[in-house]
């Protein structure tokens, strides 16, 4: 390179890097002279994130509780402890009937007078037969309808004898009745009764949680969606789906309005325990401001990215429906001066 | 070039590059932060003495990476440090000034960037072999050597951090 080359480039070099260095120095001695301006231009950044989940307090309750009705009379046995754990068909409780047992009294008796009819009939019977055969030619004709009807009056007897015995069967068969539990489950017996037969409440094995979601919450909230359920110090737990919601709500008093839904649950949890309710909200949600003219600004590198999304208006907020994802940036205040490409503080 | 006139050029390099890094470093930091600035002459003098203890510190590692490349050879080979902190101010100031430039006042990137950090050590390191080999003390092997080391290590720790 030339000596008078070589010059002109330092030089030219010198000069450009001299401007530049004042252009620099002047823009940083603007920006920490005058912050109060400067800061009127910061954008603020907004991390998308997922909307936090619906929060509730609920109750495990029996899915089926039933009352069960003892039949009236004297208790005979009773099978089951309060808090016992029975099975569809275990029998309970057995009763004895007090009126049944007088029927049965009343009813021995014609049995008893039917058999003593079938021992005169058979007496008779025999007589007729004695006289029939030692009598003699002449008067074996008379004496043969005799017989014939004492014959008749036995088989009446016996007929009469068998009925009353088959009543007397079928009224010993519905002395004694039993209570039987009609589904699997857990009794509670409370012998504090007027009538002596101790009352039993079955609560079903199969526990469901209860728990009510406001009127303002209701659309976040659909059959089928995941909820976690947990006691209130964190234990036990459990995911479980949404099974049923209610369209009528709980009470029709003042103020706000709530549906209850149900979840299967599991038998880890107590019978009236409560419990947290967590169902997590999988929509997006971004703030209004963030939308300015029908679009929004992404924070890419460090720099505004101008981007269209599919967004819903939700009163303050818009859902989400395409174009953003979870951990993007977003610029909550864009405005008319935010250019694409600007360099954001994030 | 005189031997003065280059520690001249050096001294007045090392100003500017501590310079910059102050202004870099008190942007980064926003200086209009209010616990800043009850701090903020401490702020000042330790971004200046760190600009300073970078440029000086920069100069006697790459000082340390051409002893390490020329390791093997028969011809012994070395720089002075006044040799490699001239050349250490002088590669590291071009990119530097046009560095400033670009993210204070055109706003193109953030401080931060990684790929300008890795442009910057290319350059630096190929404006550093440039001027030290003009003495014609180190050799061929030794350039390329201290080039591998010096790209590797600048890049790796450009991605890592």
């Amino acid at each position: 390179m030339k000596r008078k080359t070589k010059i002109v480039t330092i030089v030219a070099g010198s000069v450009v890097a001299l401007g530049l260095l004042t252009v620099t120095g002047l823009k940083t001695y603007n920006k920490l002279a005058k912050p109060t301006k400067s800061s009127n231009n910061q954008y603020q950044v907004y991390k998308v994130a997922s909307a936090l989940p619906l929060t509730m307090s609920g109750k495990i309750v029996a899915e089926k509780t039933q009352a069960l009705n003892a039949p009236t009379g004297k208790l005979q046995q009773l099978n089951v402890t309060d808090g016992q754990t029975v099975k569809n068909g275990d029998i309970l409780l057995t009763v004895t009937v007090t009126d049944i047992q007088e029927s049965i009294s009343s009813q021995q008796d014609v049995v008893n007078k039917a058999n003593r009819a079938v021992n005169s009939a058979a007496a008779t019977l025999k007589n007729a037969q004695q006289s029939y055969n030692q009598a003699d030619v002449d008067t074996k004709p008379s004496l043969k309808d005799t017989v014939t009807q004492a014959q008749q009056a036995v088989t009446d007897a016996n007929g009469d004898l068998q009925d009353a015995q088959s009543k007397l069967a079928e009224l010993q068969g519905k002395l004694t009745m039993s209570l039987k539990a009609p589904f699997d489950g857990v009794v509670s017996v409370s012998n504090n009764t007027k009538d002596g037969i101790p009352s039993i409440t079955i609560n079903s094995s199969q526990k469901v949680l209860q728990a009510n979601v406001s009127e303002y919450d209701y659309s976040k909230v659909k059959t089928g969606d995941t909820v976690t359920v947990s006691g209130i110090d964190g234990s036990p737990k459990q995911t479980t789906k949404i099974s049923k919601i209610e369209q009528i709500p709980t009470g029709q008093g003042k103020g706000t309005t709530y549906y209850p839904f149900s979840a299967n649950m599991n038998n880890d949890f107590l019978y009236g325990q409560s419990v947290k309710v967590k169902v997590p909200q999988s929509e997006l949600k971004i703030p209004k401001s963030a939308v300015y003219k029908g679009s929004i600004y992404k924070v890419i590198d460090g720099k505004a990215s101008r981007a269209q999304a599919d967004l819903t208006k939700n009163g303050d907020t818009y859902i989400v429906n395409a174009g953003v994802s979870i951990g993007e940036k977003l610029i909550t205040n864009p405005d008319s001066k935010l250019t694409n490409g600007e360099v954001v503080n994030d | 070039m005189t031997k003065t006139t280059r520690n001249i050029l050096t001294i007045l390099g090392t100003v500017v590059l501590m310079g910059i890094m102050f202004i870099s470093g008190l942007l980064s930091l926003d200086a209009t932060n209010d616990q800043i600035s009850e701090q903020k002459s401490i702020i000042m003098v330790t971004l200046a003495v760190g600009g300073l203890v970078s440029v000086i510190f920069s100069a006697l590692i790459s000082k340390l990476f051409i002893f390490l490349a020329q390791l093997g050879q028969e011809v012994k080979q070395s720089v002075s440090f006044m040799n490699s902190w001239y050349a250490t101010v002088v590669s590291m100031l071009p990119f530097a000034v046009i560095n400033a430039f670009l993210v204070i006042v055109l706003n193109l990137y953030k401080d931060t960037n990684k790929i300008a950090s890795i442009v910057s050590s290319v350059i630096s390191t190929l404006l550093y072999v440039l001027i030290v080999r003009q003495d014609s003390t180190i050799s061929k092997r030794t350039q390329i050597i201290y080039i591998v080391i010096s790209l590797v290590l600048s890049i790796g720790m450009s991605l890592a951090f």
